[in-house]
């Protein structure tokens, strides 16, 4: 079941909007890929021209992506993992091991949000060749798709879902 | 000790139920602990890990696989196969491999094709008469042609694993005629096992209706027919053909065949979001993972280990295809791509074995661990569609096990499989 529909939890049900707005995101930087990448074959063909900034925007899409998909596949509880040996144990067990799943997804979040940040941060003076965008761009949806994973993971811990919830 | 704490720490938290990418990023980063290097280290390689432009291409073939897929393209190629090939013994049955022939072409993903064909022609399949054991075996067996296909991201994923340096063109090119053999070879066993089990064979449909279901499956094919001769002709790169895929799928799904209108669409989007999430997060934390691996020179302890127990290029690539085999069998084939072509390519270019059939090689060894378990997400996928238990499809799989891995065996043997085509197109 997805925890979004999950009857007792109202903490994920309350973070369900922030989800579907990371979803969004996640779907907005698709589009922007798509956008930039065809006007880089439009303007090739049609205009005689290769505008130098598609590349590196089509990287920022590609990490928005990537960083608000993520975190949105935490709350959806969605992520590639192999559960079948844990679902061999007992209620108990099957709890604690989800505590220790969601504990590790909210530290890799949090180093995330944090040392996103701060190469953001030093990246602000630095431009991105190519473009007119400081580098520090690049890791800005990193630093909150790593916050978001946290917050995600964080009813997961407290609630320790068993596997066939 | 770092090495075995990499991927001690890695195993248990896979088992423990961590997901794949928290549990790469997590060895990862204590390893980075472990040897008293900045974390910032691991947020940046692990941001790096994502950011090579080829890759790029996987997030869009993913969507433009997720708009046919729910834009009508699959129903209308399953009616091309059914017209083709739905007059062989095992009529459905043939059916359905063919259809993934087809269709993985445009979806480039195993467990998308068993959903997609699996979950049209199983139901099928049952209320024409088949057993329900010989529905799901023939699905999820089939589902491993998708791996080699064209738009396939397992190829793009082996190149930018490897460093972005081989041809995406060539890989493409070189998944054809493996393929096809895997086509063949499952659609022998089908038809073996449906000739022992006495299965009906139903009427052929007419040239006419070959022709009405040709022209409507004609924008699907055309998709992949684009994708291949725009990159190998050179028009686009692979990146810029996959947003032209996803631009085409919106037209044809959107506009041509007007199956995906306002929610419909939305939700395909929202849907192929948060799968190429996923995706590229365990792409990136494989990129940190990687970055150890290489930071620990484990390749040239691998390649070392290898020199020290085999002299024979064959011997090593038959070694490395029963690891990758065993690997396979417990974890899913993108992390398997990503962690094991740094250690293995090395190996395989120090004994001569070329880049472009090893890719090949190992795309085809991870996959048929998609059909084993415990792991294998392809045959429980398949296992549900079908509702049956996993023990009652591998007391009756075992065919097209050996089917597979004749068709992975001959592959390994002759490069000339794998590498006649590129040479021949260049």
């Amino acid at each position: 079941m997805n925890a979004a529909q999950s009857p007792d939890s109202a903490f994920e049900r309350a973070l369900a909007p922030v989800a579907r707005a990371s979803t969004v995101l996640a779907a907005l930087g698709l589009f922007g890929m798509v956008i930039t990448q065809g006007w880089q074959v439009l303007a090739r063909y049609a205009l005689n021209a290769s505008p130098s900034w598609t590349e590196p925007l089509t990287l920022i899409c590609l990490t928005t992506t990537l960083a608000f998909g993520a975190a949105a596949g935490v709350h959806a509880r969605s992520h590639f993992r192999f559960p079948l040996l844990v679902m061999l144990l007992p209620a108990a067990g099957q709890r604690a091991f989800a505590r220790l799943s969601a504990l590790i997804v909210i530290a890799i979040g949090l180093l995330l949000a944090v040392y996103g940040l701060q190469l953001g941060v030093d990246g602000l003076d630095v431009r991105l060749a190519g473009a007119p965008l400081p580098q520090g761009s690049v890791y800005f949806p990193l630093a909150l798709g790593g916050a978001l994973m946290s917050l995600f993971a964080l009813p997961q811990l407290l609630r320790a879902p068993l596997e066939n919830e | 000790m770092a090495i075995a704490l990499l991927f001690g720490v890695f195993a248990l938290l896979l088992m423990a139920g961590v997901p794949v990418a928290y549990a790469l990023a997590a060895a990862a980063v204590v390893v980075v602990l472990h040897l008293d290097l900045p974390l910032i280290l691991a947020a940046q390689q692990l941001a790096a890990g994502a950011g090579a432009i080829s890759l790029i291409a996987i997030p869009l073939f993913i969507f433009t696989g997720e708009l046919m897929l729910r834009g009508g393209i699959s129903e209308r190629l399953i009616g091309l196969a059914g017209s083709l090939v739905g007059h062989i013994r095992g009529g459905l049955g043939q059916v359905n491999v063919l259809s993934n022939l087809f269709f993985g072409g445009v979806s480039g993903s195993a467990i998308a094709d068993v959903s997609a064909v699996g979950g049209a022609m199983i139901p099928q399949m049952v209320k024409r008469g088949f057993d329900r054991d010989f529905a799901v075996n023939v699905s999820v067996s089939a589902a491993l042609v998708a791996l080699l296909v064209p738009p396939s991201h397992n190829l793009i994923l082996y190149s930018a694993a490897a460093g972005g340096g081989l041809s995406i063109a060539d890989l493409f090119a070189a998944g054809i005629v493996p393929a096809l053999l895997m086509t063949l070879a499952m659609m022998v066993t089908g038809w073996l096992i449906a000739r022992r089990r006495g299965y009906a064979v139903e009427a052929f449909p007419g040239f006419r209706m070959v022709l009405v279901r040709l022209v409507s499956a004609l924008p699907g094919l055309l998709l992949v027919i684009l994708i291949f001769v725009g990159i190998r002709a050179g028009i686009f790169t692979a990146v810029e053909s996959a947003a032209i895929a996803v631009v085409y799928a919106l037209i044809i799904t959107v506009f041509a065949y007007r199956a995906l209108r306002g929610p419909a669409l939305l939700d395909a989007c929202m849907h192929a979001a948060r799968t190429t999430g996923s995706i590229l997060f365990v792409i990136a934390a494989a990129g940190l993972f990687g970055w150890l691996l290489a930071y620990l020179e484990v390749p040239a302890a691998a390649v070392e280990f290898l020199r020290a127990i085999a002299s024979e290029p064959l011997t090593v690539l038959l070694m490395i295809v029963i690891a990758l085999l065993l690997l396979g069998t417990f974890m899913d084939l993108a992390p398997l791509i990503l962690i094991c072509t740094p250690i293995f390519l090395p190996v395989a270019k120090a004994y001569g074995i070329h880049p472009i059939h090893f890719g090949v090689v190992m795309i085809l060894a991870g996959g048929i661990g998609l059909i084993t378990p415990p792991v294998g997400s392809v045959l429980f996928v398949g296992a549900a569609i079908g509702r049956i238990e996993i023990a009652q499809t591998l007391r009756t799989i075992w065919p097209f096990y050996g089917a597979s891995a004749l068709v992975l065996l001959l592959v390994a043997l002759f490069p000339a499989l794998s590498l006649w085509l590129p040479m021949a197109l260049k």
